[in-house]
């Protein structure tokens, strides 16, 4: 059970300590930033979310939704200390010690939710409970390597944070990239020049975009517009 | 000079066409209402409206009838959005008839009425206390509006000082210039309808604007150098603060 979320003064906390990381400091997690008063405040309400290891990103999501399904979520939606406390909660999984005692965090915005849009999707806990929460089996092409890894098919996805809203792009996308034996995306989706990757899936929505209303269609609209391209991912 | 060309014939709302008000509702939760004035003399009536609300990665779509019978939703509660900044709005009106529906008008970057600044209405900028963790300043430009000099909110009575501390104006106006001005140039919003203002106001800083589309990188960021020395030296900038420095140190 979470009961706390970092306050301001927490967050800063937590910045600094990646910053640190970043420079090369080999600290521990500064766990207790979420129960310390002076860095935390209770939560309005608590939320049923127990530690755990995770395989990948989509189980993190999985146990997120689960977790919050019992909550009104809205308020928690645009909360940096909510979202950033839960990256710290994780942070050994997302962020973990190398051999040496080293650590390789990415920038802090994936850590801390950030007020900056085109950062915010980026955060590590919060985008991975949107899209478990919204697409459930069709994010996990998406999430489905270690907690530690920033997805390079969402990074190409967010090209437009608009399309990550649009179900039937998401889970057309997914019917084309996810291999169920593999339980990750196809060999070959996340190159950059290949053709019917996906960042070519990404630059042909560009180009749709200006005439159609990509939020209302389906996948199989979606499937049946796309050029020859996209066959050798329709076909694997 | 047009820069942007309109192949596919969708019109563009005006701001005009839809009025949006935000309001909260019983028990804190906002939500929106629509006061409609379309022109729909080039719209079949079986179009279908949507209003999308959105802020940040967050979003709310809401289906309004169509274009010959609007039809508002009963509940227009904002209750699946980030609400820690201001919510922006699209207007979508979509052709049906096939298969896939087409888009034929649209609005974007729309701001409620009861979200405007109304100080700010005669200003270049919108000036905003926000939470930037330790950032100083930045300047927004996804507002729906004109940019905005955003201030760390931390900073004491930070609006006031940047009205009336030299120090802050000198060192904060000359960086917010060049980078709304490298904004509008690396974007291509020279015809942008919310950036005209800026580039008067930077056209009769320094006249010189290179406005031929294969101006080339150089040739822009020397005239922005220009636009931005002028301002300063209009403004006498460094002089003022380095003579209100010394007569701080006497």
């Amino acid at each position: 059970m979470i009961e706390r979320k970092l306050n301001d003064y927490g967050v800063l906390k937590f910045e600094r300590f990646i910053e640190d990381l970043r420079a090369g400091a080999k600290q521990n997690t500064p766990h207790f930033l979420l129960t310390d008063h002076g860095t935390s405040e209770p939560l309005e309400e608590p939320v049923d979310l127990g530690s755990g290891e995770f395989e990948t990103r989509y189980d993190l999501g999985v146990h997120l939704v689960k977790g919050l399904s019992s909550v009104d979520t809205q308020p928690l939606i645009g909360d940096v200390g909510f979202w950033s406390g839960l990256a710290l909660y994780w942070f050994d999984q997302l962020c973990p010690v190398k051999a040496d005692g080293s650590r390789n965090p990415s920038k802090s915005y994936n850590y801390i939710l950030s007020q900056d849009y085109k950062h915010r999707p980026r955060h590590s806990v919060f985008t991975t409970w949107q899209l478990v929460e919204k697409y459930d089996r069709d994010s996990w092409f998406l999430l489905s390597k270690g907690l530690h890894v920033r997805g390079e098919l969402i990074e190409q996805l967010m090209a437009r944070q608009y399309f990550l809203s649009c179900d039937g792009l998401i889970r057309a996308a997914s019917q084309l990239y996810f291999d169920s034996d593999r339980k990750t995306f196809k060999r070959g989706a996340s190159g950059r020049t290949s053709p019917g990757c996906v960042y070519r899936y990404v630059n042909w929505l560009k180009q749709i975009e200006i005439n159609y209303d990509l939020f209302s269609m389906s996948a199989d609209d979606f499937l049946s517009l796309m050029p020859a391209e996209f066959d050798r991912f329709k076909e694997v | 000079m047009q820069r942007t060309i309109n192949h596919t014939g969708r019109r563009k709302i005006e701001s005009r066409e839809i009025q949006i008000h935000l309001h909260e509702k019983q028990g804190g939760r906002l939500a929106f209402d629509v006061d409609f004035s379309l022109d729909t003399r080039s719209l079949p009536s079986t179009a279908a409206i949507y209003i999308e609300a959105y802020r940040n990665n967050t979003l709310q779509r809401f289906f309004f009838g169509s274009v010959g019978h609007i039809d508002k939703p009963d509940d227009l509660s904002l209750d699946q959005l980030d609400l820690s900044g201001p919510v922006l709005f699209r207007v979508r009106i979509v052709d049906e008839s096939e298969r896939v529906g087409r888009l034929i008008a649209s609005a974007d970057r729309l701001k409620a009425s009861g979200d405007i600044d109304e100080d700010s209405r005669a200003s270049l900028f919108t000036v905003r206390k926000r939470p930037l963790g330790e950032v100083t300043w930045k300047v927004e430009f996804e507002t729906g509006g004109k940019p905005e000099l955003c201030i760390n909110d931390k900073i004491p009575a930070a609006i006031e000082q940047l009205k009336n501390n030299v120090l802050f104006q000198s060192l904060i106006f000359p960086a917010a210039l060049r980078e709304v001005l490298s904004y509008i140039c690396h974007a291509d919003l020279e015809e942008d309808e919310i950036y005209q203002e800026w580039i008067r106001f930077a056209e009769h800083l320094a006249p010189d604007r290179p406005v031929d589309g294969n101006s080339d990188l150089i040739e822009k960021l020397n005239w922005i150098d220009e636009v931005v020395e002028s301002f300063c030296k209009q403004f006498e900038l460094s002089s003022t603060l380095s003579h209100r420095m010394e007569e701080g140190d006497d």
